[in-house]
């Protein structure tokens, strides 16, 4: 006796905008994630031209490089930026990955003073 | 051993931004590959060791330093680079330009025919200075029992009756003195050139005839010593009969060019020397009935202690040192040495310029 036989499928689906690159602020790449500083550096280029400056981390035994948003470094100087990510981030980063970090940063005074 | 003799222009190369996963096979196969950027430019070398350190996704980002060669490095710094880069094949620049690759293997392989050819160059030598001494203890000692004997016999003479001519005792001794005399300014003139020293030449104006004749006496008086029968003969000279050279360099090649030929003559046979003028040079020749010369031996006939053999592959007496000297003399002068040899005759030649008015400089 023959059973007869159907195919069905099922899709769950949903979409989202993204932009690309898929961050804003900082890129922290280890030394053996799959994407090295060339090939980040080239994906910026044509990608975002000119809005990410790249520095390389001497003397690190798992990050490799990263790669700050000129507009943060128009704010704050690049040693300030990674010393605290060697403080708060580089610990939490494995040798094999990219990691995205946002970095909101606010500048305030406490009080402006003048005469009138 | 030469840098230049190793460098390598067929090898691998990939595109500076290839993509690992493309180029491993390449990588596996032949353990390297260079890496070039659009313009075709070198940019470095990509190894297994380099994508296990770097292992991202494109070939640009795994790119690791490597030791560059140039053209003053020696072998053993060249094999010091190898060893501390870990890698099969290093660039070579000159002046910052990218002349081609070494391959470690390749330059393993020519060490190694190296110390091949070291290690039996160094039994040769060892074979040549054992036969150079044994042959200059018989050399000297052939002239020198000649006139230690013939010494005896004329002392002999006055006291006994002894039915000898004491010309001849006279003219053999003294030959024979001559002879020591001449082996050992060969060995002094040899080592002299071998060290880089110049010898001296002194150019004048030279009498053929009286070189001839000098010669012939000389041969004449120990034809009497020989065991075989030889007729020594020289063609009159024609013009030129007088030269502007060292008479007693060319007087000193030909005795070597006779003396050899009497060695390589049969009994009975006959030995002719003489001059000849072609084009600007002078040509003085040796001409002999004998053995041709063995293929084999003809490349190295003007090598040092290369002894030839004779038909019951004996050793030729001397010491191997003649047509050496014969060849640094002749090139000395100006000019060159060869031989032809055929099946019944070997003609040994050599060439002195006509229009020599300086000293000629030792090559």
């Amino acid at each position: 006796m023959e059973t007869a036989t159907t195919q069905k499928y099922s899709v769950q689906l949903s979409f989202e905008e993204i932009r690309l690159p898929p961050f804003d602020d900082i890129l922290i790449l280890g030394k053996k994630c799959p994407h090295g500083k060339i090939g980040v550096s080239k994906s910026f280029e044509f990608l975002v031209p000119n809005e990410f400056d790249v520095f390389e981390i001497d003397g690190d035994p798992i990050v490799d490089v990263i790669f700050i948003n000129k507009r943060i470094l128009k704010k704050m100087n690049k040693d300030t930026i990674i010393n605290i990510l060697k403080e708060k981030v580089f610990p939490f980063v494995s040798e094999c990955e990219i990691l995205k970090v946002d970095f909101k940063l606010r500048i305030f005074y406490n009080s402006i003073e003048g005469d009138f | 051993m030469e840098i230049k003799n190793f460098i390598t222009n067929k090898y691998p190369v990939v595109h500076y931004f290839s993509g690992v996963n493309a180029i491993e096979d390449i990588i596996l196969k032949n353990e390297y590959t260079v890496v070039v950027d659009d313009n075709n430019k070198f940019q470095g070398i990509l190894t297994s060791y380099d994508l296990i350190k770097k292992p991202h996704k494109i070939v640009a980002d795994c790119l690791t330093e490597t030791e560059h060669i140039t053209n003053n490095d020696s072998i053993p710094s060249i094999i010091d680079k190898f060893n501390k880069s870990h890698c099969p094949a290093l660039p070579l620049f000159s002046e910052d330009n990218f002349i081609g690759i070494l391959e470690k293997r390749n330059i393993i392989d020519g060490l190694s025919i190296k110390i091949n050819e070291l290690h039996n160059k160094s039994l040769i030598s060892e074979r040549l200075k054992y036969n150079f001494l044994s042959n200059l203890s018989h050399e000297v000692r052939t002239p020198l029992n000649a006139i230690l004997g013939f010494l005896d016999i004329l002392l002999k003479l006055d006291k006994e009756e002894i039915n000898i001519d004491r010309k001849e005792c006279e003219s053999i001794i003294k030959n024979s003195a001559d002879r020591f005399l001449l082996i050992m300014n060969d060995l002094v003139d040899l080592s002299l050139i071998n060290a880089g020293h110049k010898l001296d030449i002194k150019i004048k104006n030279v009498q053929i005839e009286n070189i001839f004749s000098d010669l012939k006496e000389y041969f004449d008086t120990m034809s009497g010593v020989l065991n075989k029968h030889i007729s020594i003969k020289y063609l009159n000279p024609g013009n030129p009969n007088e030269i502007f050279s060292d008479g007693e360099k060319i007087k000193h090649i030909l005795y070597h060019l006779i003396d050899n030929a009497i060695k390589f003559s049969d009994d009975n046979s006959n030995i002719l020397y003489g001059h000849k003028i072609k084009d600007d040079n002078i040509v003085f020749y040796v001409k002999n009935d004998g053995l041709p010369i063995p293929e084999d031996k003809r490349v190295k006939i003007f090598e040092a202690f290369e002894r030839q053999e004779n038909l019951n592959n004996e050793l030729i007496a001397g010491l191997g040192i003649g047509l050496t000297l014969v060849k640094k003399l002749s090139e000395l002068l100006g000019g060159e040495v060869n031989f032809i040899s055929d099946k019944t005759q070997t003609t040994f030649f050599f060439t002195i310029p006509l229009n020599i008015k300086q000293p000629v400089q030792d090559k």
